[in-house]
């Protein structure tokens, strides 16, 4: 419980959403509107979980997790991404690029915490 | 004297002119109402997304008042308001998602406005060309390539939807 998390989206309402969700659970919660603004987040902090769009400006978030993951601190860092693409061919490049999983907006909340949960025990 | 008569030949000649003539003018007064409704269209998006945003940032403006209200109540949140502002948060999310297709539609719009300006653009210069005041041959070679560029765009927006096919709405698959 209580861990630190990245969400990144460059829609205010899904930003507020994860955050109201995430925070009822007891998690710590930072915002970034955008892949460049995550990565640069990141950087200055050291996130248990990171959850992301797909299609953003500046930077998508496929972008973002080949980004991460080639930084030696968020080599094992679950990393959700939240997309309304939901092809596997999309779904293919996310899980090529080492995201931990896909969820589909709009998301469940209950079905968000428990997934949380699980990635980051 | 009689004038002399039409030979066959020229009768069809001038028929067919006519005939190009008339489908010049129905092209030309196509495009141009094309070009006025997707102007319009454009307009009305671009309403609908300010009216989406300001209704959107209200919205999270008093979902946030109402959990604040609960917590500076005190006590712990009554069950069912705390269920109830739990799933509130999986339908406000729709915002984003109407913002998208929203995005895609305007995309189209836009291709659709760019053809029909670069057809409207076309026919005014095959009819100024017909008429003997037309621009150099090779002006109308840029407007034909033009013209093709702006309908390959929009050829090309068929595949960018939105698509949600392969999973539902809410579902996680983890990797």
């Amino acid at each position: 419980m209580n861990k630190l998390v990245l969400t990144v989206d460059d829609s205010a309402a899904i930003r507020e959403m994860l955050a109201y969700v995430l925070k009822s659970a007891g998690h710590r919660v930072i915002e970034a509107e955008d892949g460049m603004d995550g990565l640069q987040k990141a950087l200055a902090n050291a996130f248990d979980l990171i959850i992301t769009d797909q299609s953003m400006p500046k930077m998508d978030g496929i972008t973002l997790v080949k980004a991460l993951r080639a930084l030696p601190q968020y080599k094992t860092t679950p990393i959700l991404l939240l997309t309304t693409e939901s092809s596997d061919a999309m779904k293919d490049e996310g899980r090529s690029a080492g995201a931990t999983g896909w969820l589909v907006k709009p998301f469940d909340p209950t079905k968000l915490i428990e997934v949380v949960q699980k990635v980051t025990r | 004297m009689r004038p002399p008569e039409a030979s066959a030949d020229e009768t069809a000649t001038i028929g067919a002119q006519a005939a190009s003539r008339d489908l010049e003018d129905l092209v030309g007064r196509a495009s141009a109402a094309l070009h006025l409704q997707c102007n319009a269209a454009h307009q009305e998006l671009a309403q609908t997304r300010r009216l989406l945003s300001d209704a959107t940032r209200n919205l999270l403006d008093c979902f946030q008042e109402a959990h604040r209200g609960l917590v500076s109540a005190g006590s712990v949140q009554p069950e069912p308001v705390a269920r109830s502002l739990l799933a509130a948060t999986q339908h406000m999310q729709f915002s984003d998602l109407v913002g998208q297709l929203l995005a895609t539609t305007e995309q189209r719009v836009d291709a659709l406005t760019r053809v029909s300006q670069r057809m409207q653009n076309l026919v005014e210069r095959m009819s100024a060309l017909r008429n003997g005041a037309g621009a150099p041959p090779a002006e109308l070679a840029g407007e034909q390539r033009a013209f093709l560029e702006a309908l390959a765009a929009l050829e090309s927006c068929g595949s960018s939807r939105v698509r949600q096919s392969d999973m539902k709405a809410g579902e996680i698959d983890l990797f």
